[in-house]
């Protein structure tokens, strides 16, 4: 059964790219796109393209492919981002947008873009977003942790401050470094997200980070598993639990750092996914890790199609679509914890 | 053979002495209770114990090993701990909550093993909740939940299990039913030490009884010796009246001191 939801769940993935990638400004027909994705996937002179367009192969494997891929992965590790902080605060509110993990590693991005540094290298922008991500997730942490009990209340105030605090140096930086036309583009990339002109430096850029922090999330699920029975009963099987508790927030900040280095700040996605997840795999975080990658996946390739299709020629931002799929769902979590919160 | 011995053990929290001096040897298949007041420090007791705090002063060892030199691994085969509230919110089933005691024995890239089944499957069957195994742990009613609790102790197979008031949200009928468990559990070698309110119903399971006073053990030994009239005045500040049942077992009537 659990392997069926699997290999459909993966099936899917496969049909909702594909129906992206033929789907935008310019018809391509489905057949054609096939045609060129093979062409490039499989070794030379395999399939025949001297009768395809030009503009047709840019179109699909230049500018489609990649943004697609990139709009999967981005949607992959923030949704295995959320699930992991869920686990580790055992709080069904945690996620990356909410507790200002993405707003850390956007900062750090435009940090490195500011300093001029990021041109050296196309790892920079990913690190200096992991370092921010990194910051930010052990701040609220260290602000809404005491001994190894961390309280929702807390945890999500502590979140707004430091988000707040997180954009406006943001915007600071962005205001001061930026010629006064590219300001408005760089802060709207950066606080509200969004994949247009992703190519395939992006998704070279997204997918170490991605790889490595998703390849330690799937080492650490029992552990996750028993960290939501707290802390004492944790330690108690044996579980080392404030080694794998920084372990698993480091990882958590590569996925989300990682992604925001070339998406910006997607809000939602690692709220609203596990939670999905959840009520279709269960609680074990061995299927639902890699459940939520595959269904990450489905819904930003998804919601990015709407992005740029809705309003064409127009783009629509990317995190204002998930934060109108988002919030009326974080409120509706907030609406169900309610009793709990009032005592807190 | 195990002992576990706290030797001249101290824990200050916030400039606050939660247990001072206390000395304590507790020998394999034994049953003792920790008694004492709310505050007393019987939790802390329990947590050195288990080495999940450290001691400030003295030191807790078992078999002449300090708790803190034990990797968390090779502890958890050893000492297996069951906190007092244990609300899960999350849709496990029964029988991967149980599971989750073989955890000391997996390596990082190991699945369960037959064998590992095979301890699950005991501990359901001692501890009557194998046919809850595909239910959810949070639809089960408290006394069931308190017993997946100690089934998950029991597949670890820790000879020492220590439990903080198990007893606590449960009526009469399933906390006796709880000590008839854990006493049958002593019987097969188990080392068994618990906090509890209900004095009778210590007295009725115990070997040993630690009294346990403003964070310092006041007495200790068997209950016919440690639960004086004296004691309850100074430890609970109650007056203690001897009722006997039918089959003459010692029970104490409690009323206000005044």
């Amino acid at each position: 059964m659990l392997r069926l939801k699997f290999i459909a769940l993966f099936i899917l993935v496969i049909i909702v790219a594909l129906i992206a990638i033929t789907v935008g400004s310019i018809n391509i027909p489905f057949f054609v796109v096939i045609k060129i994705l093979l062409a490039n996937i499989l070794p030379n002179n395999w399939i025949e393209t001297q009768t395809i367009s030009q503009t047709n192969q840019v179109v699909v494997w230049l500018i489609r492919t990649p943004r697609i891929i990139v709009a999967a992965l981005v949607g992959a590790a923030l949704a295995m981002a959320g699930a992991q902080m869920q686990g580790l605060f055992q709080n069904p509110l945690a996620s990356p947008g909410i507790i200002g993990t993405s707003s850390g590693g956007a900062l750090g991005a435009v940090i490195i873009l500011a300093t001029g540094l990021a041109s050296h290298s196309i790892l920079y922008i990913p690190i200096f977003a992991f370092i921010g991500a990194l910051l930010s997730l052990f701040t609220v942490y260290m602000l809404a942790t005491e001994r190894g009990q961390t309280s929702i209340a807390t945890l999500l105030l502590a979140g707004i401050a430091v988000n707040a605090l997180i954009n406006a140096l943001t915007s600071f930086i962005i205001t001061f470094s930026w010629l006064e036309y590219e300001i408005s583009r760089e802060m709207v990339f950066w606080l509200m997200g969004g994949l247009d002109n992703r190519t395939w430096s992006h998704v070279w850029m997204c997918l170490p980070g991605i790889f490595i922090g998703g390849f330690i999330a799937l080492l650490y699920t029992r552990e996750l598993d028993i960290l939501l029975m707290g802390s004492e009963t944790a330690s108690s099987l044996g579980v080392e639990v404030e080694k794998v508790k920084l372990i698993i927030l480091t990882s958590a900040a590569l996925l989300t750092g990682t992604a925001v280095a070339v998406s910006g700040v997607v809000s939602f996605v690692g709220l609203v996914i596990p939670h999905i997840v959840r009520l279709i795999i269960g609680p074990k975080h061995r299927y639902l890790i890699p459940a939520c990658a595959l269904t990450g996946a489905i819904f930003v390739i998804l919601t990015d199609l709407l992005a740029r299709t809705l309003n064409r020629p127009e783009e629509i931002r990317l995190g204002i679509l998930t934060a109108i799929f988002g919030a009326p769902f974080f409120l509706y979590l907030l609406l169900k914890q309610r009793r709990k919160l009032n005592y807190l | 053979m195990n002992t576990l011995v706290l030797e001249k053990v101290g824990i200050q929290i916030d400039n606050n002495w939660l247990i001072r001096y206390a000395s304590l040897e507790i020998q394999s298949g034994q049953f003792i209770t920790f008694l004492g007041a709310n505050g007393a420090g019987k939790t802390t007791l329990l947590r050195l114990l288990a080495g999940l705090w450290q001691a400030t002063a003295g030191q807790v060892s078992l078999n002449g090993k300090i708790l803190q030199s034990f990797k968390r691994r090779t502890l958890a085969q050893q000492i297996s701990f069951v906190p007092q509230h244990s609300l899960i919110n999350f849709a496990f089933t029964v029988q991967e909550i149980i599971t989750m005691g073989r955890n000391p024995y997996l390596g990082r890239f190991c699945s369960e093993s037959q064998y590992d089944h095979d301890c699950v499957q005991y501990a359901m069957e001692k501890t009557d909740v194998a046919h809850l195994a595909k239910r959810f742990i949070n639809e089960l009613s408290g006394g069931e939940r308190q017993r997946v609790m100690i089934a998950r102790s029991l597949a670890t197979q820790a000879p020492i299990i220590l439990l903080d008031e198990p007893t606590a949200s449960l009526d009469i009928e399933h906390t006796l039913e709880i000590f008839a468990l854990l006493k049958s559990l002593v019987a097969e070698n188990k080392t068994i030490v618990l906090s509890i309110h209900d004095i009778n119903t210590a007295i009725r399971y115990a070997d040993q009884v630690v009294l346990i006073h403003q964070g310092r053990i006041f007495a200790n030994g068997s209950p016919e010796i440690v639960l004086t009239k004296p004691a309850f005045a100074k430890v609970f500040n109650i007056n203690a009246e001897n009722i006997f049942n039918s089959n003459k077992n010692k029970q104490f009537f409690f009323t206000k001191l005044t």
